[in-house]
């Protein structure tokens, strides 16, 4: 593939990725410290909480919160990648431990006590209005399998991008050949088997279509309608237990902040990367001496998460998000038909490679395949926002379009003004980067 | 093939001139081949190999029933055909390995007699050197770049020889030699001491001793290019997994240990002598760039085991550095 397209698809990647980062930190005060404050401030009647808990939607709030938020994974991200790993860990149980409440409360919930509860602590959206209000605003059920399944695949991609990840730095992977493909069937199989059994263990005694007008409600941002589509405000509901509401609110607070820091770190990496191939200014590439920590380019990254924060206060979190799916659908595109072609295109390469990345599937590399069909995948993901403007950009189709092409754009004239400066004032063009050089 | 270079930047008498730079080949032929074509790509005016010439294994191809047998990577390979038998020792020559065929007795000798395992590699490792030292001149002569080479610490001390009876190629190991007027290169393939103790492993009173003896031959420091294998300590050059004791790479937090595997020698002359530019290789993962004081210090890394060719090119005027990049190929 040519460098004219990597680089704009990599440029717009990392821009994307650090608004993204913003708007899941903006997760912390828009959804989860308020679902913990909201709860609690009802269930003991305290007023300085759900106080707090307005205010934490609030712009203001986001941006206070948000902008602490970016601070701390700024500052997490100077330390060691094997001490960014331990913080992750420590993620992993909080947020096994989140879950453990959330499936618990599901499992002891009842129909009865759901409701009931619902109607105390959500008065300004009584369980019974829901659905009549929801559809009263426009919301129309659709339950053909076909449509579930590819709004569930849409929605999978987060799914997908989770374990995409790693390979930005799999070199900073133990054993990366082995390790990433055992890390991501294994957290696939542990996120299938926990939303499995919240779903089965939820919709005992809820409608699926109850959980589809709370989250159309929240979308639609109905006026005069209280609605909190989230498992950890159901849990709530369910348990009204302070402690379970601290471990639920440490849980996914603190796992909103490991999955910013993974966007910081391998947003960072391929900053690196452009600054190691020249098109950038050397002192990106710089690293800490002690940490190892490419601190420039972390900040550089901390500074485009802080205007996804604004975004988000200003716009939507949510909207940030869906918009980032359709953008970083858009670049993969560019790495995916690199590896679909990478067999034919550098045969001599790809038959030098370890047997893994040598292995067929129905006399096809291997690679190909997988290509082919995550291609598919991103595809429809590229077209999710037209065919159904809900899970995208809404009505702002024109607008997500221009800011996309404004973005690779500036990455293609990036490209072009590094190329014209290492020329003119060093003698190198950073395109012998990426020449193939036949053997003499 | 497209001109890496404008024709108005090329090297004239107050310009700059062109390195290109690799190290680590380890006996990988396509590299090695690769390294060569760079150098007239890209118009380079001088060509340098700072060390590690050779290849570490042996593949022994084993004669049985008609057909042949090996193993590579892991991986059984079966060759019916002579035709196949040759596309696979190209592939062992092209990842830096060399290929021996024999039969099953033989095969099972060399395993129980680590002294003839030893000659036939020594033997192995010269041939293609010497190969590599003819082809460079075909190469290289008609375009007049020069070929600077000095062994690392992975060579034979048998390289030696083969080294100083190449006519195109010179081995400028443990020598300060001028490049033109204004630039010296100050060579050196010793290395501080590995886990493996390589041929050319020294402690660091030698590193000290023989890089202060070097750099007191120096006569323009300014311009001074240095060319040792080793890179200097505690540098973005020089990081390597850290190793236990029985070998095994050290993990923490599931992250691999890194460590700083260069020589301190090799800095603290580097921070005193402070030339323009010091290339190194060695630690193959540690492909970067590092600055010590106004010196750039590169290593191309490499990735010569999946017959990858990785370099540096430097544009150098007289006590500058212009513009360098790193290529991959």
């Amino acid at each position: 593939m040519s460098p004219w397209l990597a680089f704009p698809a990599s440029f717009a990647l990392v821009l994307f990725s650090g608004l993204v980062a913003g708007s899941l930190i903006a997760w912390i005060p828009t959804v989860a410290l308020p679902a913990f404050l909201r709860a609690t401030g009802i269930l003991y009647q305290q007023a300085w909480a759900t106080d707090l808990a307005t205010f934490s939607q609030s712009q203001a709030g986001i941006l206070v919160f948000g902008t602490a938020g970016v601070l701390i994974t700024l500052i997490s991200l100077f330390f060691p990648t094997r001490t960014v790993v331990r913080f992750m860990g420590i993620g992993f149980v909080l947020g096994l431990a989140a879950w453990a409440v959330i499936l618990f409360s599901f499992a002891t919930g009842s129909a009865e006590t759901f409701q009931a509860n619902w109607n105390t602590y959500v008065p300004g959206g009584p369980y019974d209005q829901v659905i009549p209000t929801a559809e009263a605003n426009g919301l129309v059920f659709d339950r053909s399998f076909e449509n579930t399944a590819i709004a569930g695949l849409i929605m999978g991609f987060w799914i997908f991008y989770g374990y995409y990840i790693p390979t930005f730095f799999a070199g900073e992977v133990k054993e990366a050949p082995r390790t990433l493909l055992w890390g991501a069937w294994g957290s696939l199989a542990v996120t299938w088997a926990i939303f499995t059994a919240g779903v089965l263990l939820f919709t005992r005694f809820v409608p699926q279509d109850w959980m589809a007008a709370q989250g159309y409600l929240f979308i639609s941002g109905v006026e005069g309608f209280d609605s909190n589509p989230f498992v950890t405000f159901y849990a709530s509901v369910l348990q009204p237990n302070v402690i379970f509401f601290i471990i639920m609110a440490v849980g996914f607070i603190y796992t909103l902040i490991n999955l910013a820091q993974t966007y910081f770190f391998y947003a960072s990496r391929i900053m690196f990367a452009w600054s190691f191939d020249r098109i950038v200014p050397e002192w990106i590439s710089n690293v800490h001496a002690e940490t190892g920590s490419p601190r420039n380019a972390v900040l550089l990254i901390a500074i485009l998460a802080e205007i996804g924060v604004l975004a988000s206060a200003f716009y939507s979190a949510l909207f940030v998000q869906l918009n980032f799916v359709f953008y970083a659908a858009i670049t993969m595109i560019v790495p995916i038909v690199a590896a679909i072609v990478y067999p034919y295109r550098k045969r001599h390469l790809w038959e030098q490679g370890a047997g893994h990345v040598r292995s067929m599937i129905f006399g096809l590399p291997s690679m190909t395949v997988v290509g082919i069909g995550t291609l598919a995948f991103i595809l429809l993901l590229v077209a999710s926002p037209f065919l159904w403007p809900a899970v995208g950009f809404g009505d702002q189709q024109g607008q997500a379009l221009a800011i996309f092409g404004a973005i690779v754009l500036a990455g293609l004239v990036i490209f072009a003004a590094a190329r014209w400066y290492r020329r003119s004032r060093e003698g190198i063009d950073i395109m012998a980067t990426f020449q193939e050089i036949p053997p003499a | 093939m497209p001109s890496l270079f404008r024709r108005a930047d090329r090297p004239g008498p107050t310009g700059y001139i062109r390195l290109i730079q690799t190290a680590d080949l380890h006996g990988s032929n396509a590299a090695f081949r690769k390294f060569l074509a760079a150098a007239r790509q890209h118009g380079a005016n001088h060509a340098i190999i700072t060390g590690d010439l050779t290849g570490k294994a042996i593949v022994p191809i084993v004669r049985r029933n008609g057909h042949y047998e090996a193993w590579l990577f892991d991986n059984r390979e079966v060759l019916e055909t002579e035709a196949e038998l040759e596309r696979f020792r190209a592939r062992v020559g092209d990842v830096g390995m060399y290929d021996h065929v024999c039969d099953p007795e033989e095969a099972r000798a060399l395993a129980d007699d680590p002294a003839r395992l030893h000659d036939l590699f020594v033997e192995k490792m010269n041939a293609r050197l010497r190969e590599w030292l003819d082809r460079a001149g075909e190469v290289l002569a008609p375009a007049g770049i020069p070929l600077w080479v000095i062994p690392g610490n992975d060579d034979d001390p048998s390289v030696d020889p083969v080294l100083a009876a190449s006519e195109y190629a010179r081995n400028v190991d443990h020598q300060v030699v001028e490049l033109d007027e204004r630039h010296e290169l100050v060579s050196m393939g010793d290395t501080s001491m590995t886990p493996w103790a390589c041929p050319r492993d020294y402690p660091e009173e030698h590193m000290e001793r023989v890089v202060a003896e070097l750099f007191g031959r120096v006569k323009n420091p300014a311009g001074a290019i240095v060319n040792m294998h080793c890179p200097p300590r505690d540098t973005k050059i020089d990081q390597c997994p850290a190793l236990t004791k029985d070998l095994r790479i050290e993990y923490e937090a599931g992250q691999v240990l890194m460590t700083s595997a260069g020589s301190a020698a090799i800095r603290r002359g580097l921070e005193t002598l402070q030339p323009v530019l010091s290339l190194h290789g060695h630690i193959h993962e540690a492909r970067g760039v590092h600055r010590i004081g106004r010196t750039l210090c590169l290593n191309p890394g490499s990735e010569y085991a999946e017959g990858i060719m990785k370099a540096s090119i430097v544009n150098l005027e007289p006590t500058r550095v212009k513009g360098y990049i790193l290529i991959s190929g």
